[in-house]
Formats: C-alpha cells, sequence, structure tokens
C-alpha cells in the first residue's frame, strides 16, 4: 500500500474540502470514511457519473488550450468517456482486452448514455470561446490553467489542498471555474448550496496564491441530468477578504477539532446531519448496536484506497 | 458499426473515429430538437425561490 502522505503518526495534516465537509458533518462520519477508508458496497451513482463528467470537461479544455480545435477535442473527450464507463477486464499482465460490460450505473437519470450526451451538450453550450467572452487563462509561463492542483501551507505543519479544474478570464479579471452535475432542477436554491461552501471558499482562498493575482470569484457551469435531456446553468460566486478569513477561521477549529478526536480516538456521532443529501451513507451502520458493527461494517462495507489530498493527482 | 445503440453495447476497443463522429452528430441532432421544441412542451423550468420576508410576519 502507498504511504499515506496527509497523515503524520495517525493524524491528519493534509487537509481538502472534502475532508473538511466530511469533519464538519460528523466526527463519525470522518472516522468511518477517512480513518478506517470504508465505504458501502454499493458505490454511489452521483459520484462516478460526476466524477466522470467532470474529468471529460477538464479534459476537453485541457486540449482546447493547447490548441486542438473544438470537434476533435470533442471526439477526443467522448472516446475517453465511453472508455472510462466501461468495466474493464485484463490478462495475466495487466493489459485491457476485449470483454467486460458497459458500467451499471443503477440510476434512471444517470446512465452511460446521458453521461456521453450531457459532454456533447456541454461542449455546445458552453465550449465556444470568444475573445470577449470566457477564455482560459494562461499562466505566466505560458501554460494554460487547466488542473492545476495544489498544497497550500496553513501552518507550520498543517496543508490545504484542492485541485482547480480551470482558470478563465472574464472581463478582464480571473475566476476559477467549477463543474457540478444534479438530478434536481436548476433553481436559486439549488444554487445557495454553494454559499457558502468549504470547496468553493478554499478555491477562492487558493486561487489568489496559486494565481499570484487577485480572483473575483468563480463561476459553476452546473448540468440538471434528467431523463432524455440535459439542462445547463451558470452561476457567479465572489468572496469577500472578511467571508475568506471567516472560512479559514473555521477550517482551523474544524481541523483542531478532528485532529483532537483521532489522538483520543473518540469519534461523537452528530445525528442531526444523518439525513442530510438523502442519507448518511454510514447512516445504518450508526443505527445498529455497538456490538454487531464490526460483523455489519466485514459484510455490508468494503476497504478503498485511502483518502490522500497531499498526494499528486 | 455507427449504430449508436451498438456503439454503446461494443467494448470501446472496437470503436472506430466513425462511431464516435456519428455518436456526436445523433446527440447534436438530438440537442436541436430539444432546444428547438416549444416552451410548452419542455420540462418545466423550476422557479426561482424568491421569498417576500413581509409576506413573513414578525418571526
Amino acid at each position: 500500500m502507498k504511504e499515506r502522505l496527509s497523515f503524520k503518526d495517525g493524524i491528519q495534516i493534509g487537509w481538502d474540502a472534502t475532508s473538511l465537509d466530511t469533519a464538519q458533518a460528523c466526527l463519525r462520519k470522518y472516522y468511518y470514511r477517512m480513518i478506517l477508508n470504508v465505504v458501502p458496497q454499493d458505490t454511489s451513482v452521483h459520484l462516478l457519473f460526476g466524477g466522470l463528467y467532470a474529468k471529460a470537461l477538464e479534459t476537453f479544455y485541457h486540449y482546447r488550450a493547447e490548441g486542438m480545435s473544438l470537434d476533435s477535442a470533442l471526439l477526443r473527450v467522448v472516446e475517453q468517456a465511453l472508455w472510462d464507463s466501461w468495466d474493464h477486464v485484463y490478462d495475466e499482465a495487466g493489459n485491457v482486452i476485449q470483454g467486460g460490460a458497459p458500467i451499471a450505473f443503477n440510476d434512471p437519470k444517470k446512465t452511460r448514455i446521458s453521461l456521453i450526451q450531457s459532454i456533447i451538450w456541454y461542449v455546445d453550450e458552453f465550449g465556444h470561446e470568444s475573445k470577449d467572452g470566457i477564455q482560459t487563462h494562461h499562466l505566466q509561463n505560458g501554460t494554460p490553467a487547466v488542473e492545476l492542483s495544489f498544497a497550500l501551507p496553513l501552518s507550520e505543519d498543517l496543508y490545504y489542498c484542492g485541485h482547480l479544474d480551470r482558470v478563465v478570464s472574464y472581463g478582464g479579471q480571473l475566476y476559477w471555474m467549477d463543474q457540478k452535475t444534479t438530478g434536481s432542477a436548476l433553481s436559486s436554491y439549488y444554487f445557495s448550496n454553494f454559499r457558502p461552501n468549504n470547496q468553493f471558499t478554499g478555491y477562492s482562498w487558493a486561487g489568489k496564491i496559486v494565481l499570484q493575482s487577485p480572483v473575483a470569484g468563480g463561476i459553476i457551469d452546473a448540468a440538471q441530468i434528467a431523463v432524455g435531456f440535459t439542462r445547463f446553468e451558470r452561476a457567479f460566486i465572489s468572496h469577500t477578504e472578511a467571508q475568506i478569513n471567516e472560512w479559514l477561521d473555521g477550517t482551523f477549529y474544524t481541523i483542531e477539532l478532528a485532529q483532537q478526536a483521532t489522538r483520543e480516538q473518540h469519534f461523537p456521532m452528530n445525528l442531526t446531519a444523518c439525513g442530510n443529501y438523502g442519507g448518511c451513507p454510514y447512516r445504518q451502520l450508526c443505527a445498529i448496536s455497538p456490538s454487531l458493527r464490526e460483523a455489519y461494517l466485514k459484510s455490508n462495507f468494503h476497504t478503498i484506497e485511502p483518502w490522500d489530498p497531499l498526494r499528486p493527482r | 458499426m455507427n449504430d449508436i445503440a451498438r456503439v454503446f453495447s461494443t467494448h470501446p476497443l472496437l470503436h472506430t473515429e466513425d462511431d464516435r463522429k456519428a455518436i456526436v452528430a445523433e446527440f447534436r441532432a438530438k440537442r436541436a430538437v430539444f432546444k428547438s421544441a416549444p416552451t410548452a412542451t419542455k420540462a418545466p423550468k423550476a422557479p426561482a425561490a424568491k421569498i417576500n420576508l413581509d409576506d413573513l410576519g414578525d418571526l
């Protein structure tokens, strides 16, 4: 197993928005997900779909920034998404061979076909760049500002990590950009979920440091995945200096709390968070008697590669 | 190959550039139909959440 860079003596020192969200939601959830690295047997369709979609669009913008035509870049990412959404089988040498099957998403809206459709529709909706519109920003060394991973020191032995899919210039200002997918309608209520938000406030904080330039805020391209169609909305988010400082203050507090819980091996449940976002994946585990949990864990959960924000992508 | 359903059920190693072009063309055509459909036949768009604080009275 790879060395876990984000932990030192069992205590997490490399943090990101996912770790923060988990620790803020519930310390018991943090224990299961970040310390034990166990997840339910069924992979979340939303994570899988969102990950493949974001990867495709990130790659699309990378190709475009390298000078590839829109249609060629689109064909390349369609090829990649078709490949990534196939459950491959391998020969003894580890090479992909024919066989396997399309990944079963087990969801009426988020399917392999709607994934490919959404990528193509997104490119036709937002993929065209113009000189007076949104354009990929180029760093001082000339490289396009896409797929920017960062690990910034919060203190002497604490780091905050993240990954900016793309930084764009618009109206003479810089914005980070992110992709979201949802099965819900793209209402103002949907976008209010991102204000406030660890991931995006963290981007605004880190963006200034990574780019060595002021960042006006962020742009969220959201896709509503429905049966038969995909609808898009674009929203702008900005953070004041005071909001960013307040977020930093809360971040330090959360990290201290989670580190203390880890040192004491005491992870109390936050019972008010069990129903959030359609229900916590560990809810059933917490619901049974403590004496039965270990057996329940073994039969209904599996161990995955440890979350390691400090490890470069 | 070029039959969309068949492309989706076939291993990606067997796909050709023409297969991928056919997929892109198919979904672009579908989008054109979706975009040109009268608003009434499209799925309703959720209204923006509007709260009039005066309607809430004293909280």
